[in-house]
């Protein structure tokens, strides 16, 4: 049992306890929320086993495949669920206004801009592929357990701060929001490519790194491609919304 | 036509092209880099510049997939589509993306070919007029879709 089983499986039950509470006071909670929730801390409870740690300790595709699920594929059910907006409706009224009042603060909003989120996310990976750091992860196994929890958090802020259910006052436009996805997702396609060809990192096996390299370019886009489209019907529907709202004030006569 | 019909039917275009250039860049890379392997994953000379075009070039391809899904799946959903342009409008985005892929792609950025064989002209020909096809095809159902007589308008 190691820290990712303890802390992630601890989450999973207190959303399953939220959403117990809440279904029993007559407050429903979707069940597909609870099951995105925990299926995504089980996925991380997965590959952060010992088991598959070694495997991704000893091969760079393991490494991608633990990657792309602790740090792109869990973060969406995570944060897809909403855990916050569940916690909120289970506590006193006063915490959502200190909630508000934390997601409001400076520093915060500065951490969790797409901008600086997308920058932690893939400018961590460039520094990590393209630089000397990932044989040095490998030779230091503090510095690989501060990594993997970097993939985590790092893939959950990014998510949250794209297209987070949350409640988040003062968030950035959408059109801002949608902006910072695509350059990333093309950050991230550049990259895989520049492994591909340039053997990064070049302490692995060049069979090893084209092929984790390929695995970050066509897996790692499908996540990529889910929040685009939730991120798209987001704005189609306010836009719509928009049009219903304004159409019936030209239509009537002035008064 | 009047003008709320004039903008169904603009809406309806936009969405199925979308689509159609999603799809056609989607079935040029996995007919064509992953079952067939004609041209790679890479085959740029090893400038960074030219696989970030690369890379950027394919993000945009995705991008348009899903919003075209999006906006199709919207106007279904309000029941604002124009009926007999979604299959002309998926057919010239097709075409029209073939006929880029194979001119801009493969002959100005020189991104890569479409098979490294000695007498590529044949490949060259046949890509871009089979492009020229769907175009052909999606421009005749856009004309009949205008005069009315698509099938599900009927």
């Amino acid at each position: 049992m190691n820290a990712f089983t303890l802390v992630f499986g601890a989450l999973a039950a207190l959303y399953a306890w939220g959403w117990w509470r809440s279904k029993r006071h007559g407050r429903g909670w979707p069940l597909w929320r609870l099951v995105i929730f925990v299926g995504g801390a089980l996925a991380i409870i997965a590959v952060m086993s010992p088991l598959s740690m070694q495997w991704a300790h000893r091969d760079f595709r393991g490494h991608m495949a633990v990657h792309l699920v602790a740090g792109m594929i869990a973060p969406l059910g995570l944060v897809m669920a909403a855990p916050i907006s569940l916690a909120l409706k289970n506590v006193p009224a006063h915490w959502g206004r200190r909630w508000v009042g934390f997601v409001s603060l400076a520093p915060v909003r500065v951490l969790s801009h797409p901008v600086t989120a997308a920058l932690l996310n893939v400018g961590g990976m460039m520094v990590l592929y393209l630089t000397d750091l990932y044989a040095t992860m490998l030779h230091s196994p503090g510095f690989a357990l501060w990594l993997h929890w970097h993939f985590i958090i790092a893939g959950c802020l990014f998510t949250w701060a794209i297209a987070g259910p949350d409640p988040a006052p003062k968030r950035p436009a959408l059109e801002w929001r949608f902006g910072v996805l695509v350059v990333s997702m093309a950050a991230h396609a550049m990259l895989s490519k520049w492994m591909y060809r340039f053997h990064l990192p070049a302490s692995m096996p060049l069979d090893q790194v084209q092929q984790g390299a390929e695995l970050m370019f066509y897996a790692g886009e499908l996540p990529e491609a889910l929040l685009v489209y939730l991120l798209a019907r987001q704005w189609v529907r306010s836009r719509y919304r928009e049009t219903a709202t304004v159409a019936p004030r030209t239509s009537t006569t002035p008064r | 036509m009047n003008d709320l019909v004039q903008r169904r039917v603009g809406a309806t275009l936009l969405a199925a092209i979308l689509l159609g250039i999603g799809m056609m860049a989607a079935l040029d890379e996995i007919v064509f880099h992953q079952v067939l392997a004609w041209h790679h994953f890479v085959e740029t000379d090893n400038s960074a510049l030219a696989l970030a075009s690369d890379g950027l070039l394919h993000t945009l391809e995705l991008v348009v997939l899903v919003i075209g899904a999006v906006l199709m799946l919207r106007l279904h959903e309000t029941g604002r589509h124009a009926a007999g342009y979604r299959g002309a409008g998926f057919l010239l985005g097709m075409g029209g993306f073939q006929l880029f892929d194979g001119i801009v792609d493969h002959k100005i950025l020189g991104l890569h070919q479409v098979r490294y064989v000695d007498n590529l002209l044949m490949y060259d020909l046949g890509w871009n007029l089979a492009g020229l096809l769907l175009l052909a095809i999606g421009y005749w159902l856009l004309r009949r879709a205008r005069r009315g007589e698509a099938l599900s308008q009927r």
